[in-house]
Parts: structure tokens; C-alpha cells; sequence
């Protein structure tokens, strides 16, 4: 599901049409949990990059990624709660696993180029979910926490393709 | 079998006398012995990533990592699972080796183990621990990428435990290496010779000494099955280990000599830490798995005592896996 949504953020992001079609939202329930998966995601990377990551800026990226994204998991479990649903474990999804495993295993240069390459695709596909449930989810506590949230991963998505760039990395 | 009374006895007994011995908790929140049937949430059960960035040269001590493994040093119970046998464990000073020399001790058998003198503070406390549970312990140490010295391992344990039934070929070397031009001959030399070498020296010389009943046991791995990029040399070294399970079991099967193979996952053990994963790896160590965390050696310490006991006497030619849901078998 993850790998299918990736790879139509990816379209999306190419096309760069703001007004594209929006993905019809997911319930509730598993906007919560991709929300809290992608977090979870995010942390454990940029815990990874923060011993790994050679390049400073990528490493202040990283740290910028623990403070944003263990906040943002506390608010999406905090508007789970509001809503009566059971806050979602802190657990990657096992596309995501695949994406850690493969950086955990990268060092120097090689590391930073492979991080800031998966943090556009990861950011990407955040940005799709959190907009589909901001515009139209069911729930409105958590559509509340998905229009809080997509700025700050749209802002994510930003910085991390102009360290990509800088890296000299391709897009 | 024992009758459950005896069980119970020789239980509390083990571990009483165990549990005085040991000083270091290790990081595990497990301080009391759990009889056997209990429940935990595996999830939540040992420590979780992020764990602080640490290395240690080559081959590396558990009692210096932190957290610290547990190998069930507090936790481990027996029952008379393995009553009077007589065990030789190479790599038996701290990870899964250690976790199978306390379990094995605990259960009734007499240990000898195999280690790098480097190695000699967690060895230590391994024979502290055998020696608690009642048991002989016969410390070897050694280099076993020498042929001389795999044949000596093997005479000495059988000279001092006065036989030999249970060998569990544990002992392994590895080191993450980004790209193949970076591993050297040297260091491949020394991951085979360490790897597979020593596993086919110790096994031909202990084979005259194993009656039928005897088990041999080897430490494969998922990577046996879904290498890691950086891991070219040491994972196909667990291939061939999974691999020689197999041949042997067909072999060894008309002496009534078992062959198998454990395969663990991501395991927090002091290889890890002294060269065998990145710095980074280190810190988000079994993050990757499905329950969250890496797995404890004391984790596999039931497997290694599944395959050598009696009951499991239909058991051979096979691997049996921890991989925390991720990998193979």
C-alpha cells in the first residue's frame, strides 16, 4: 500500500500539479496510523543519520526531523485519543523498514546522498496522505492534525530537495 | 523425564545458586525468575532503539556494551533438560553462545567453551555462572583459525568433561565493510577460516567421539537467506553454514548424530559493536523488525537447548529461526 502510494506521490510531485485529483482520504483509523508510522519513521532515520550522516547540514536536517516529527507523532496520537480511537503504536510500516535497513548499512558520503534521497520520496508521500485527510478526511480532531501537519512535511520536502541538490545528488 | 516435583526442586535450586553469583544486572527490567508459562509483551519486553552510539575493537566484550545483553543470567530456569551431557560451545563467552552455555549448565549439562583470549573477562563470568548452576566448566581459549588448535579444543573438552555428546559450533566473525574493495584478503581469509574452516576441523575431530543421540548445532543467520550490502563476506559464510546443516544432517543421520541450525535476527551481542555493523546500525540496532527491537541472546537460549535435548529427537537437518518477524527461515 505504502510502495503504491509512494509511487503516486512521486507521479504527483512530477506532474507539480497542485490542482491534480485529490486522493480520496483514508479512514480514519489509517490515516492515524500512517501518520504515527511515518513519524516513527522519521525519528528512527534521522537517530541513524545523527551518528552516520558525515555532512552537517544533513545532519542538522536530522535533528531537525527528531524535534518535528516526535512532536507531530504526539499530536496525531493526542487527536486519535480526541476522537475515541486507540492511539497507534510507534511502528514503521515494512516499506519503511526496507528503507531504514538499507541506510543502516551505508556509510560517509554514500549515507547522506541515500538518506536525503529516501527523506524526498518519504516526505512525498506524506505530503499525499496528509493532504487527501486535511482536504476531506472523516474525522474532523484529526483533519485538524493533518492541516497542522502538512505545512511543516511540505516545508520537509523543501530542504530536503535543496540538500539533495547540494549533494549533488539526482532527483 | 522428571516427575514435576523434581523439576521444581532442581529448578530453584539452579537458580538460587546462580543468582547469588552473578553481581551485574544486565539491562533487561527482568530482575526476578519467572517460572515457566508466564506472559510478557515481547514488544516492551527487553530495551529498544535508540541505543548510544558505541565500538569496540574487535572482538568486543559484552560486559562493555550498553545496554548490557542479557543471556538470561537472572532469568534462565531449567528442568533437567539436558541431565548429565556433556557440551563443547565455541564462541561460548558472550552472545548466543553464552546464553546457550548458561541454559545448557542450568538444564544439567557440563560445559566447555571456546573463546579469543581477548575474550577472557566475559568468559569469566560465563564459568562463574556454570560453576553456580553445579556444573563442570571447562574454559578453552583459543584462535580457531588454526587447524592444531580445533583439534586440541576438541581433545581437551573430551579429556576434561570426559566425553563429548552436544557441540554447538557458535563461534563467528564479522565485519561490515561499505564495498567489496574495502575487504581485504587478510579479512576475508579470516571470516572463512573463522567461519567455515573451523566449524569442518571441530567437526571432524569430535565426530569419533559422538555417539548416537549426540546433536550438533550451528549459528546460521537471516543473512543466510537476505544478505546485507555490507555484510558480502560473513553473510555467505551463513549460507554455507545453513548449507552444511543440511549435507551433515543426511550424513550423520545413519550414526543417530543430529545436525541443525539456529538463525538469528538483528541479536544485541558484543559483534555487533566491535566492527560487525555501522555506528549508525548500532543505534536504531533492530528497529527494522516488526517488534521494534532487537532480540536478547537469553531469547534464543530455548532454541539451542530444543535442538540438543532428547525430546527433540526428530529434529535434524533443520534451521530454526529469531528474526523479531523479519527474514528467514
Amino acid at each position: 500500500m505504502s510502495r503504491a502510494l509512494l509511487l503516486h506521490g512521486a507521479s504527483l510531485l512530477l506532474a507539480s500539479a497542485a490542482e491534480a485529483q485529490t486522493p480520496i482520504p483514508p479512514a480514519p483509523k489509517d490515516f492515524a496510523t500512517m501518520a504515527v508510522q511515518s513519524d516513527t519513521y522519521e525519528v528512527t532515520a534521522a537517530q541513524d543519520a545523527l551518528t552516520q550522516a558525515t555532512d552537517p547540514r544533513v545532519r542538522s536536517f536530522a535533528q531537525r526531523m527528531i524535534a518535528d516529527h516526535s512532536r507531530d507523532r504526539a499530536a496525531v496520537k493526542q487527536a486519535a485519543a480526541a476522537s475515541g480511537l486507540k492511539p497507534p503504536p510507534d511502528a514503521m510500516d515494512t516499506d519503511q523498514a526496507r528503507l531504514l535497513s538499507a541506510i543502516q548499512s551505508l556509510r560517509g558520503p554514500d549515507f547522506d546522498r541515500v538518506y536525503v534521497k529516501q527523506q524526498v520520496l518519504a516526505h512525498v508521500e506524506a505530503a499525499t496522505v496528509a493532504g487527501s485527510f486535511a482536504g476531506s478526511g472523516a474525522d474532523p480532531s484529526l483533519r485538524r492534525s493533518a492541516q497542522t501537519s502538512l505545512p511543516m512535511i511540505q516545508g520537509h520536502l523543501q530542504m530536503a530537495q535543496q540538500l539533495l541538490a547540494a549533494l549533488g545528488g539526482d532527483q | 523425564m522428571p516427575d514435576s516435583t523434581r523439576r521444581e526442586a532442581m529448578t530453584v535450586a539452579a537458580f538460587g545458586a546462580a543468582a547469588a553469583a552473578v553481581s551485574a544486572s544486565p539491562a533487561s527490567a527482568q530482575g526476578q525468575p519467572m517460572a515457566r508459562g508466564g506472559m510478557q509483551d515481547p514488544r516492551s519486553k527487553h530495551p529498544k532503539p535508540p541505543f548510544p552510539a558505541q565500538s569496540q575493537p574487535w572482538p568486543g566484550l559484552a560486559g562493555r556494551m550498553q545496554p548490557r545483553p542479557d543471556h538470561g543470567e537472572t532469568s534462565y530456569v531449567g528442568s533437567g533438560r539436558l541431565r548429565g551431557r556433556k557440551a563443547l560451545i565455541t564462541g561460548g563467552d558472550s552472545g548466543m553462545g553464552r546464553a546457550a552455555a548458561i541454559a545448557y549448565a542450568r538444564e544439567g549439562a557440563d560445559v566447555a567453551i571456546n573463546y579469543l583470549p581477548q575474550e577472557e573477562p566475559d568468559a569469566r563470568e560465563v564459568v562463574q555462572l556454570i560453576r553456580a548452576a553445579g556444573r563442570r566448566a571447562v574454559p578453552i581459549p583459543g584462535d580457531l583459525r588454526d587447524e592444531a588448535f580445533c583439534q586440541h579444543l576438541v581433545a581437551e573438552t573430551v579429556r576434561q568433561l570426559g566425553g563429548l555428546d552436544i557441540l554447538v559450533s557458535n563461534a563467528g566473525r564479522q565485519q561490515s565493510k561499505s564495498s567489496i574493495m574495502d575487504v581485504t584478503t587478510a579479512d576475508f581469509d579470516a571470516t572463512m577460516k573463522t567461519n567455515i574452516y573451523a566449524p569442518f576441523w571441530i567437526i571432524k575431530a569430535a565426530l569419533p567421539h559422538l555417539a548416537p543421540g549426540s546433536a550438533i548445532i550451528a549459528t546460521t543467520s537471516e543473512q543466510a537467506y537476505d544478505p546485507s550490502p555490507d555484510l558480502y563476506d560473513y553473510a555467505q559464510t551463513k549460507a554455507a553454514t545453513m548449507n552444511f546443516v543440511k549435507s551433515l544432517a543426511k550424513q550423520f543421520g545413519s550414526r543417530g548424530i543430529r545436525v541443525n541450525g539456529v538463525a538469528p535476527g538483528p541479536i544485541w551481542t558484543a559483534l555487533q559493536v566491535s566492527g560487525g555493523a555501522p555506528e549508525g546500525k548500532v543505534v536504531t540496532f533492530g528497529a527494522t523488525t516488526p517488534l521494534g527491537r532487537p532480540g536478547q541472546p537469553a531469547e534464543l537460549a530455548g532454541i539451542y537447548v530444543r535442538l540438543a535435548e532428547d525430546d527433540g529427537s526428530y529434529t535434524t537437518g533443520n534451521v530454526y529461526g529469531a528474526g523479531g518477524g523479519q527474514g528467514q527461515p
